[in-house]
């Protein structure tokens, strides 16, 4: 099968190359590594509104929506191995497992709400390759409080 | 005009045959009913068709270019409106719209649709059936596929909404061609320019409710009573 890049791969990439450039401005200037304060958020959200009136973002929109959903079951699932096994475990679990028990759970619960998407043309393959590349994103972010929280 | 066409049509769910050599065929500015018993393989045809369902035999073309089911959902040229509700429930009305369509002026369409305006704040999940079913198939319908699928659109519905999405059924067809099934058989013959029944997994083609009858899907009794109630 060969992949078709659309125009929501655009956005993603634009915000995986954006979180890149911050990590990369944080190592070369030494300021502690991937902490929340270096994470210009005010600007990053700036960024988004003037996106959001783009074709672009409205596409991504479709896509958070599913990813909302498997968000929920992800973070159940992973706060749980967080309290047992610990956080850092648990912050793992959200970036691996977690989302495959994510999409698992959104098959067997909403299984119907699949041709939502299939109506837009997105097929259930495309949704599941956008989450794995979103979820990294989140990760990150997960990860990121986890250190600014317990460093 | 634009026109769909399935043959060959075959799916068996272990030792029992559902469908056997479906032929059929739907234009834009038509629309194609579909009759058949619980269990006939109604809806097993339309997601066959749709590919969401994988059949064992199927040659679908869409104005003559042959299509792989696996491809008709991204080459969005079918609709396709399932049996159970499709809508995220925590989603609201406005939002669902403002999801499917980016361009203002399509939303502006769906909002003026007839009935749309009084539901528009509502959360999904506050919707009645009715409202529901009728706000899918207007949200499914505004898109650019040249063919609908339409599963059970009539089923438990009260008569106000049944009356809304006849018209709105007749009023679409300038544009799209629609397949649809439904046991409401009276609403179905009301809007269908043409019908088939699924009956021991061939296709009859049916005109009336007398074909229907002869055909053992209505009984004659039943027949003469909902004409009088009609």
């Amino acid at each position: 099968m060969v992949y078709k890049f659309t125009d929501s791969d655009t956005v993603l990439a634009y915000y995986a190359l954006e979180l890149f450039r911050l990590i990369r401005f944080e190592s070369k200037t030494g300021i502690p590594k991937m902490g929340l304060k270096t994470i210009q958020i005010p600007e990053t959200i700036a960024i988004f509104k003037r996106y959001r009136r783009n074709l672009l973002v409205h596409i991504l929109d479709i896509y958070i929506n599913y990813y909302k959903y498997i968000l929920i079951y992800n973070i159940t699932f992973s706060a749980a191995i967080g309290l047992v096994l610990g956080a850092l475990w648990g912050a793992l679990t959200f970036a691996t497992l977690g989302l495959i028990i994510g999409i698992v759970a959104y098959d067997m619960l909403h299984k119907n709400q699949y041709y939502f998407f299939y109506n837009l043309g997105i097929t259930k393959r495309k949704l599941i390759l956008k989450v794995f590349l979103i979820n990294p994103f989140f990760s990150l972010l997960v990860l990121a409080v986890f250190l600014f929280i317990f460093r | 005009m634009a026109e769909l066409k399935v043959n060959n049509l075959s799916k068996r769910f272990g030792n029992h045959q559902v469908l056997k050599d479906i032929a059929m065929r739907c234009r834009t500015n038509e629309i194609v009913g579909v009759f058949g018993r619980n269990g006939s393989g109604k809806s097993t045809m339309l997601k066959c068709i749709f590919g969401t369902l994988k059949a064992d035999t199927i040659n679908l073309a869409i104005d003559g270019s042959g299509m792989n089911p696996v491809d008709i959902i991204p080459s969005g040229k079918i609709g396709y409106l399932p049996q159970e509700s499709f809508l995220p429930k925590n989603t609201k009305v406005k939002n669902a719209i403002q999801m499917y369509f980016a361009d203002e002026r399509r939303q502006d369409n769906v909002f003026y649709a007839p009935g749309i305006n009084e539901i528009v704040n509502k959360s999904i999940k506050n919707l009645s059936f009715g409202q529901l079913r009728y706000f899918e198939l207007v949200l499914v319908s505004f898109l650019d596929h040249p063919f609908l699928l339409l599963d059970e659109p009539f089923s438990m519905i009260e008569p106000l909404y049944k009356g809304l999405i006849r018209d709105f059924l007749i009023g679409l067809k300038e544009e799209k061609g629609i397949i649809l099934t439904d046991h409401y058989y009276w609403d179905v013959l009301a809007v269908s320019d043409k019908n088939i029944l699924i009956k021991d997994s061939k296709a009859y083609l049916v005109h009336d409710e007398d074909d229907l009858a002869k055909l053992g899907y209505l009984k004659k009794n039943n027949l003469n009573n909902d004409s009088k109630n009609c």
